[in-house]
């Protein structure tokens, strides 16, 4: 790819394999984080296979036990297996919220792109957009758009991706006009670059890095707000396994098995945990600076 | 409760020399002092073997390049290492005192009423959230026991006139924020004053002013001394300042002592190559038109820091005894120097090749 | 400073402004009949032309807007569908329990946050730092659902000490506490981490400016450094945070009230969407909106004003 003239050397830039791996083994916490999130690929990867049981099967004369041989961390409100349930409920977690956040860095970079480089009139209206959608907390503004949209697990990544872009077009805007003033821009347009040039490889290339940073702590973040919505009922429909609709049913039969609620509770702070604390270590080594920019999410 | 600055200070038993050749007791005497900061990769000496006094009354310069340890030096004394920092050998006495067995209440009690500083950096060495109002009656309230605030400001108000703060009975109540620089600069004299030290250590106090303004703080200092006595140790890497300020100069290179005396000699007849070379490389009037004298190679960094004398690398009058032996710091027709071509013993050898213009 | 207070309030209002139109606009943002999208395909006849009439669904968008703003200026939100009583005073009998709730939450955040910073900052990498450290980490990490699911599980069901439904009464000031207890840790339990964290790091940020230096060179007590001095400027980063995280605080709300079944503006809009509500919907989410709005100012306005160098830009004296 080629690197602009003016981009910067920044500490994460162009490291080997090496180094990253030194920089990781220094950071305990991050190497945590690292092992957890791979966990979570291989469930997501091999969950079905991994399930002792078939997650979709009911057996009514077993439901709401706890934890035995047979069924190691129990069963739920319809005997369904707690164990398989969950596994499977990862690919929802995570295919729900990274394809969301992915689709909402596409979406608040392109935004960003068109307010921070056009400027003008242009830019004022969408900056007022942006703002007053970020007036809106995240699941607030998925409520009022699932009462319109109907719940579904589509409708769910649909609203992520609307409450989650705001925030990276305004940081992408932020380093366009940035890296608009730089001395580089002037002097590719005197050689003749058109805008569409210049944009795409001169500037988004230094923009695009530090909105990976916020991804990686928007991953947790959106796993969280699907988890809620899906609990509320109004985001993943049953019978799909999400975690928040195990957390659900297990809320209704509370009094009569706490085993639900506390098998997808762990679940999901097992997650946000090692999403975060590999979120945080990827900050730090490329940039410590932006631990200011920490964002406030979520459920 | 302890804050993570005190540093690790020890108690040591080397007798400190406090008479000098004027007779009288110093104020300062600082001998063989060894600081080091410890990192990573293991420890950097940041200063070796500093030794030397300040007299009651006496404005001592202290010169040298960025890294050579002056900040060092002076948070030593005051013993404000950073965690990272440790004195490992030597002595600090002041007055009768040894600094490094005091424990850490003492050593506060010492700071601002006996020995005061005053820093490089007036922009932000004033605390943006308090009035310095309050900061200039907090810092005698650190001291002054039960003193009734209102007698306390009142002296403030007094201490700011004094330093040329204008309407300071109505600026009193002002934020750091609103003065300029050289006003800040001034505010953190007047604190330093208020609590009357005996020593003033001022480290670069005037690096951050324009050449007016440097002039005005200096002929404050001046006059400190003048009317109270205080003793000032005035850091700087600015030979022209401490040529015109102070009494007596002492030259600092990789961390160490290389040349101590009284400032006119050491300006007409400086001993040290180092100095030598520092005094060639400031542009004089007399010498317009020439190219301006430079010395080659730079300051070692601390982490690698040649065996022998650690001029050596960049010194004209290099020869092979220098890279092997670290000289001594002798004393010199009332001056002190350290250098391996002054050795009183076999004679001091070529000496003549050594005078200056 | 005032020009930019001026500012700022026409930002908000102009942002609620667009909220209001955001909302009216909202049922005609999927295609359709918006009256099947609100109501579902089974409504029935009358509930339909009742809702039509409601919305004022045959009115050009336009006239809509238009329509909802002027009431909602007014202080009327409309009717909802099942009971025909006024939007305005359902949502705001709910807001009071939702702002006792946030408020409490808060405040214990703050009560046992910031002290938690400060005791990590005092010996740096110290044991005990380290374990805050952790401890935040794990707080932060905990989704506030999960963490008001789990004390439920435990303080409630499990050990029966505290309520698990309602708010109580509110004429039994006791009654009401005791309904608010667990629902307000569930709230505080991120925002203790997130305090605890800034607080320390703010604080740490400070005890190695240079004005810290300056007052360690004065003698200044240890103890005012620390308390007078360090936590004095650590405070304003902390509110400018508190500002931007009211937002998530009032959605957390949302999933507590739920557990708890408090009456609230949460437990208000999930039941209204459950029951095709669709004018109590609009009608709290905007209520929520502008109390979101309105905390972000004042958040950002006390932080402004809290720091003298924002506070008296305009009275530099050059000398």
């Amino acid at each position: 790819m080629k690197i602009a003239i003016g981009t910067q050397e920044r500490p994460g830039d162009r490291k080997g394999l090496g180094a990253w791996l030194r920089e990781i083994a220094t950071r305990p916490a991050g190497l945590v984080g690292a092992v957890i999130v791979l966990g979570l690929l291989i469930v997501v990867l091999f969950g079905p296979l991994l399930a002792p049981h078939d997650s979709a099967a009911q057996d009514i004369s077993r439901r709401l036990e706890g934890p035995s041989s047979d069924h190691l961390l129990g069963t739920d409100v319809l005997g369904r297996d707690l164990l398989s349930r969950l596994l499977v409920g990862t690919r929802i977690a995570l295919g729900v919220a990274v394809p969301a956040v992915f689709a909402a860095l596409a979406l608040g970079l392109l935004i960003g792109l068109i307010a921070g480089y056009v400027g003008g009139w242009l830019d004022n209206v969408l900056l007022v957009l942006m703002d007053t959608l970020q007036a809106f907390p995240a699941v607030i503004l998925a409520l009022a758009l699932l009462a319109v949209l109907g719940p579904s697990l589509r409708n769910v990544i649909i609203v992520i991706v609307i409450s989650f872009a705001p925030a990276y077009a305004r940081v992408a805007r932020a380093l366009v006009l940035t890296e608009k003033q730089n001395p580089y821009v002037d002097v590719e347009r005197s050689l003749g670059a058109s805008d569409r040039r210049i944009v795409t490889i001169h500037i988004v290339p230094n923009v695009i890095p530090p909105l990976f940073i916020l991804l990686a702590m928007d991953i947790p973040s959106a796993i969280a707000v699907e988890a809620g919505l899906s609990f509320l009922g109004v985001g993943v429909q049953p019978p799909t396994p999400s975690w928040g609709l195990i957390l659900a049913d297990g809320f209704d039969r509370v009094r009569d098995t706490p085993w639900p609620v506390l098998w997808a509770g762990i679940a999901l702070m097992v997650t946000t945990l090692g999403f975060t604390l590999l979120g945080e270590m990827l900050r730090d080594i490329y940039d410590p600076r932006l631990s200011g920019l920490r964002r406030l999410r979520g459920a | 409760m302890r804050l993570p600055t005190e540093p690790k200070g020890r108690s040591v038993g080397a007798e400190a020399p406090s008479a000098d050749r004027s007779g009288g007791d110093a104020l300062l005497n600082v001998h063989e002092l060894d600081v080091v900061y410890h990192g990573r990769g293991g420890h950097l000496p940041a200063l070796r073997e500093m030794s030397f006094q300040v007299h009651p009354g006496e404005i001592l310069g202290v010169i040298g390049e960025s890294g050579c340890g002056k900040s060092t030096l002076s948070s030593a004394i005051m013993r404000l290492l950073p965690p990272n920092g440790e004195i490992t050998r030597g002595s600090i006495r002041f007055g009768e005192r040894e600094l490094l067995s005091l424990g850490p209440e003492e050593m506060r009690r010492l700071r601002g009423p006996e020995i005061a500083m005053i820093f490089q950096d007036p922009l932000t060495s004033l605390n943006p959230t308090f009035t310095i109002g309050a900061q200039l009656v907090d810092a005698q309230r650190a001291h002054a026991g039960r003193a009734p605030r209102r007698s306390l400001r009142r002296r403030a108000i007094e201490m700011l006139e004094q330093v040329g703060i204008p309407d300071a009975s109505e600026r009193i109540g002002t934020y750091p924020h609103q003065f300029s620089g050289g006003m800040r600069q001034r505010i953190m004299i007047a604190m330093a004053l208020l609590l009357e030290p005996k020593l003033l250590i001022a480290d670069e106090p005037t690096s951050a002013l324009d050449v007016t303004l440097e002039a005005q703080i200096l002929e404050l200092l001046r006059r400190l001394r003048h009317e109270r006595g205080t003793a000032i140790l005035f850091i700087s890497h600015d030979l022209g300042v401490v040529a015109q300020l102070c009494d007596r100069i002492l030259v600092m290179y990789a961390g160490s002592t290389v040349e101590l005396g009284d400032v006119l000699p050491t300006f007409e007849r400086p001993l040290h190559p180092y100095t030598q070379a520092l005094i060639a490389a400031a542009p004089t009037r007399g010498r317009r038109g020439e190219p301006l004298a430079t010395i080659p190679g730079k300051v070692p960094s601390l982490s690698a820091l040649p065996t022998g004398c650690k001029f050596a690398p960049r010194c004209a009058h290099a020869q092979d005894v220098n890279l092997e032996r670290e000289p001594e710091l002798v004393e010199f027709d009332g001056r002190y120097v350290r250098c391996n071509i002054y050795d009183p013993s076999s004679g001091y050898v070529a000496t003549n090749e050594l005078q200056s213009r | 400073m005032r020009r930019y207070v001026l500012l700022r309030f026409s930002m908000a209002l102009l942002v609620i402004v667009l909220s209001v139109v955001f909302l009216s606009l909202l049922v005609h943002v999927v295609p359709g009949d918006p009256v099947k999208i609100i109501l579902g395909p089974r409504a029935s006849e009358s509930l339909s032309s009742l809702a039509r009439a409601e919305m004022g669904l045959d009115d050009p968008v336009a006239a809509q807007v238009w329509n909802f703003l002027s009431g909602a200026v007014r202080g009327d939100l409309g009717e909802d569908f099942v009971s025909r009583l006024p939007v305005a005073s359902l949502v705001v009998e709910a807001a009071v329990h939702t702002v006792v709730l946030a408020v409490v939450g808060l405040g214990l955040a703050v009560l046992i946050g910031i002290p938690l910073g400060v005791v990590a900052v005092k010996h740096p990498n110290g044991w005990v730092d380290r374990l805050i450290a952790i401890v935040s980490v794990a707080l932060i990490t905990v989704p506030p659902f999960v963490a008001g699911l789990y004390l439920l599980l435990f303080f409630s069901v499990e050990l029966s000490v505290f309520p698990s439904i309602g708010a109580g009464e509110i004429s039994d000031p006791m009654d009401y506490l005791r309904h608010l207890t667990l629902p307000a840790i569930a709230l505080a339990i991120t925002w203790i981490g997130y305090f605890a964290r800034l607080v320390r790091a703010s604080m740490l940020e400070v005890l190695g400016s240079n004005h810290t230096r300056t007052a360690r060179a004065f003698g200044f007590p240890d103890r005012w450094v620390l308390y007078k001095y360090a936590l004095r400027n650590a405070i304003t980063p902390t509110i400018a945070v508190l500002g931007v995280g009211l937002g998530n605080l009032v959605a957390s709300a949302v999933f507590v009230e739920v557990i708890f079944s408090r009456p609230g503006l949460g437990s208000l809009v999930v039941d209204a969407i459950s029951t095709r509500n669709f004018p109590i919907v609009r009608g709290a989410v905007l209520v929520i909106v502008v109390l979101v709005v309105f905390a972000n100012l004042l958040a950002d306005l006390s932080y402004r004003f809290l720091d003298p160098r924002i506070r008296l830009e305009s009275t530099r004296t050059p000398l």
